[in-house]
């Protein structure tokens, strides 16, 4: 073995051995949690150059959502949403501030709720071969999924209860979840389903 | 929860628990257990890709999380969180962040004791070849220190990096080779 190559390997072991010894972890000098916090409920970095079919589906989306409104009948009979005039049995113990607004919306949607009549039996609705509209479906998703923010920001407003920003979002988060619980107790009172045969392929 | 942001190191099924409820329930507050968990390791890598800046490599560790974050439904749970948050951080270091890594080129190939103070190696040890041994990775050109980072310090083997880099592997395999020739020389370790 020559001294070049005696060398090439003390080096390279050398090299090795300093490598090896480098840490993977280093602590960022500040902390950047809240930076990205403050980002996460933002669009992504890269929303300029999203494709252009998630427009459409946006686009399709919202034109199903106002379909909907503009063809389901209105029903009977609604009850008009009251506000609860005492505390709520939940907020007996120490009241936190947003609980009555949360109450008030849980409110609306059991007078919602109560308010919808059972829905007659028919050859065609039985519990055997009653199918749930794709609509109707895709409308219980959106409504468990603000069910699931609004525990999220109630879970983060045991922790500051007076985070107006939680607030006001569980505020918008409560809103259009009883929208979507009217428009679903809609479509479920209307006789065909809120959609005619003419709409069948709708 | 509370708990789970207050101890240092959750185990693996709490990890495994945590990125199931953040990635498919959408809940911040796992989210940000995993960050403080996963931090280190994700800053210390962004930090070395981007040639150890430290203004650069917080923008871009920010850039990471909040990708990851956002791209969490593509969070399949077949692979570690840690292992996953890799991925992204080296996807946003390459495609996002080039451009911002250009434009602090000569801050990197000037990066000062300050950014490098106390991490990596004992720089002591290294000291006598002229060179820090993070101070010599980041003057590497942008691939080739990728290569070098990804297998020396993160231990990912060439079809992985060539995985998550898009390069050859054959490529991946030379711009290893040719990283530890610059390092030694950098290092005054060459054999010339």
């Amino acid at each position: 073995m020559t001294n070049d190559n005696t060398n090439n390997l003390q080096s390279d072991a050398a090299l090795d051995e300093a490598l090896a010894s480098l840490a993977p972890g280093r602590p960022p000098a500040r902390d950047l949690w809240p930076g990205i916090e403050s980002r996460l409920g933002t669009q992504p970095v890269t929303a300029r150059r999203r494709s252009p079919w998630r427009y459409a589906m946006a686009a399709s989306m919202v034109g199903v959502l106002v379909g909907g409104l503009v063809l389901v009948p209105k029903a009977p009979e609604q009850a008009p949403i009251t506000i609860a005039s005492g505390p709520a049995p939940e907020t007996a113990q120490a009241e936190q501030p947003w609980e009555p607004m949360l109450a008030t919306f849980r409110q609306a949607e059991r007078a919602i709720r109560t308010s919808a009549k059972p829905v007659a039996a028919s050859p065609s609705n039985t519990p055997d071969n009653a199918q749930p509209l794709a609509g109707t479906l895709e409308l219980e998703r959106a409504i468990n999924k603000l069910e699931a923010q609004s525990a999220e920001l109630r879970e983060q407003l045991k922790t500051d209860p007076n985070d107006i920003d939680n607030i006001q979002t569980l505020a918008r988060v409560e809103r259009r979840r009883l929208e979507l619980i009217r428009l679903i107790t809609e479509l479920d009172q209307a006789p065909d389903g809120g959609f005619s045969n003419a709409d069948a392929s709708f | 929860m509370q708990a789970a942001l207050a101890t240092a190191a959750p185990d693996a099924d709490e990890i495994a628990d945590l990125a199931s409820k953040a990635m498919g329930d959408g809940c911040k507050r796992s989210f940000e257990a995993l960050y403080r968990h996963h931090i280190d390791r994700i800053y210390g890598l962004v930090w070395r890709l981007c040639g150890c800046n430290r203004d650069l490599a917080d923008d871009l560790t920010q850039d990471a999380f909040v990708r990851a974050w956002q791209k969490r439904s593509s969070f399949r749970g077949d692979a570690a969180f840690g292992t996953w948050m890799h991925r992204v951080a080296v996807n946003v270091v390459m495609s996002d962040g080039r451009s911002k890594v250009r434009a602090a080129r000569t801050i990197s190939h000037n990066a000062t004791d300050a950014d490098l103070d106390g991490f990596g190696a004992d720089p002591s040890s290294f000291r006598e070849h002229g060179m820090d041994l993070d101070t010599a990775i980041a003057k590497l050109p942008e691939r080739t220190r990728t290569v070098l980072v990804l297998y020396a310090v993160y231990g990912y083997q060439h079809d992985e990096i060539a995985d998550m880099t898009g390069m050859a592997l054959g490529t991946s395999k030379s711009q290893l080779h040719r990283a530890r020739q610059l390092v030694k020389t950098h290092m005054g370790m060459s054999d010339d």
